[in-house]
């Protein structure tokens, strides 16, 4: 198991991320905070286990199979586990009066699942189109179609706004 | 313009698109990308990563390594043994830690043989000790029966150490009680009794080896001649 500093690190690096991602996935500031404390403890479980380089892909990954998890209800978050559940107050509230977020969230909703993860992935977060294909487990050929495909909507959906 | 705009770019030439529709989904792309980042605090990640991945107790003692814990073990149990036999060495029958002090014994004549006959002297200096404190008599009478048990197995009379456990018992009689002066006197008179005995048949083994035949077989001699004398 990694040592409790060095996942500390690695928390402290990549939640963020996690976060949004899982935030502009959901609309859902308490729930995207509780998924990513899932998320990390359940890396921090399997830590002896990952080989990989990419551990943001890996985190990526722990997300998405969760929120599969989370909306087919096989599996409740188990909140027991997380003890006592926190949130960055101030940054729900910034959530909740930002203008600019409300109207992305709302755009991003006239997205199926998979184009509204391109664009989270690759024009939010700012990823490339080869991490993009990392972390969704895609080739590259199919991020790029995929993209065009999700900008083409949204510029329909926010020139109308 | 950013490295992933230029990538984009690239895509959308190589697609087919247009200039005008380029441009459109750019502005796009710059619009997503201009949505304030969604961060957390630092204090706030580093208390809930505090909660997560909780510190872990390295002073606590089940943490060692595994082997520390039975080689601590160990060592405590020898020690707590140590000082429990050391302690019991000055115990006296009826108390709790007399059955240590008995076992010890039996161990140490174990290891140094020679031991036993220091096993009197020590019966000894619990009869004396059993007195002076006026504990029990039955204590007292088994302990004495004891020590003359232990003499008569492994006493040996010539040893200081046996000399010592009759002055021992010589001292408890002042502090006795009568009966207890009484069981005294005559234990120590049939060990003097004994060692007379003793000392008899030492002496009789060496004139029987410093004379001839023994004075029976000399009556038979003299009977003999006899015989002879009146047949002449």
């Amino acid at each position: 198991m990694a040592s409790r500093e060095e996942f500390e690190a690695i928390y402290v690096e990549f939640s963020d991320k996690i976060y949004r991602f899982l935030y502009w996935r959901t609309k859902d500031t308490h729930l995207a905070e509780d998924l990513t404390s899932e998320v990390f403890t359940k890396a921090y479980g399997s830590w002896d286990r990952f080989n990989g380089e990419y551990v943001q892909a890996w985190l990526y990954q722990i997300a998405r199979n969760l929120l599969v998890d989370t909306y087919r209800k096989k599996k409740e978050i188990s909140l027991n586990k997380i003890a006592e559940p926190s949130y960055d107050q101030e940054l729900i509230e910034k959530i909740d009066k930002d203008l600019r977020i409300q109207e992305l969230t709302k755009a991003l909703e006239t997205l199926s699942e998979n184009l509204k993860e391109v664009v989270i992935l690759r024009f939010i977060e700012e990823h490339s189109a080869k991490e993009t294909a990392q972390i969704l487990e895609i080739s590259e050929v199919n991020v790029r179609v995929l993209s065009h495909r999700a900008l083409t909507r949204l510029r329909g959906v926010l020139k109308d706004e | 313009m950013n490295k992933n705009e230029e990538e984009l770019i690239k895509e959308l030439l190589q697609s087919g698109s247009s200039s005008e529709e380029i441009k459109e989904l750019l502005s796009v792309t710059r619009k997503l990308s201009q949505v304030p980042a969604l961060q957390r605090s630092e204090n706030f990640k580093k208390q809930v990563a505090a909660k997560l991945f909780p510190k872990e107790e390295t002073k606590n003692i089940f943490n060692w390594p595994r082997f520390f814990v039975p080689a601590l073990a160990a060592l405590f149990l020898i020690f707590i043994g140590t000082t429990s036999v050391a302690a019991a060495q000055g115990s006296l029958p009826g108390e709790a830690l007399y059955p240590l002090k008995r076992w010890s014994e039996k161990v140490a004549i174990l290891v140094v043989p020679s031991f036993k006959n220091s096993i009197p002297l020590r019966r000894s200096e619990e009869v004396k000790e059993l007195i002076e404190q006026k504990k029990d008599f039955h204590l007292f009478k088994k302990t004495l029966d004891e020590y003359e048990e232990e003499l008569e197995k492994h006493g040996d009379k010539d040893s200081s150490s046996e000399s010592d456990s009759r002055k021992n018992l010589e001292e408890a009689k002042k502090k006795a009680s009568d009966k207890e002066r009484e069981e005294l006197e005559e234990t120590l008179k049939r060990i003097e009794n004994k060692d007379d005995d003793e000392v008899d048949k030492e002496e009789g083994k060496v004139e029987s080896e410093k004379s001839g035949p023994s004075d029976k077989h000399k009556g038979d001699k003299h009977n003999e001649d006899k015989d002879e004398n009146d047949k002449d």
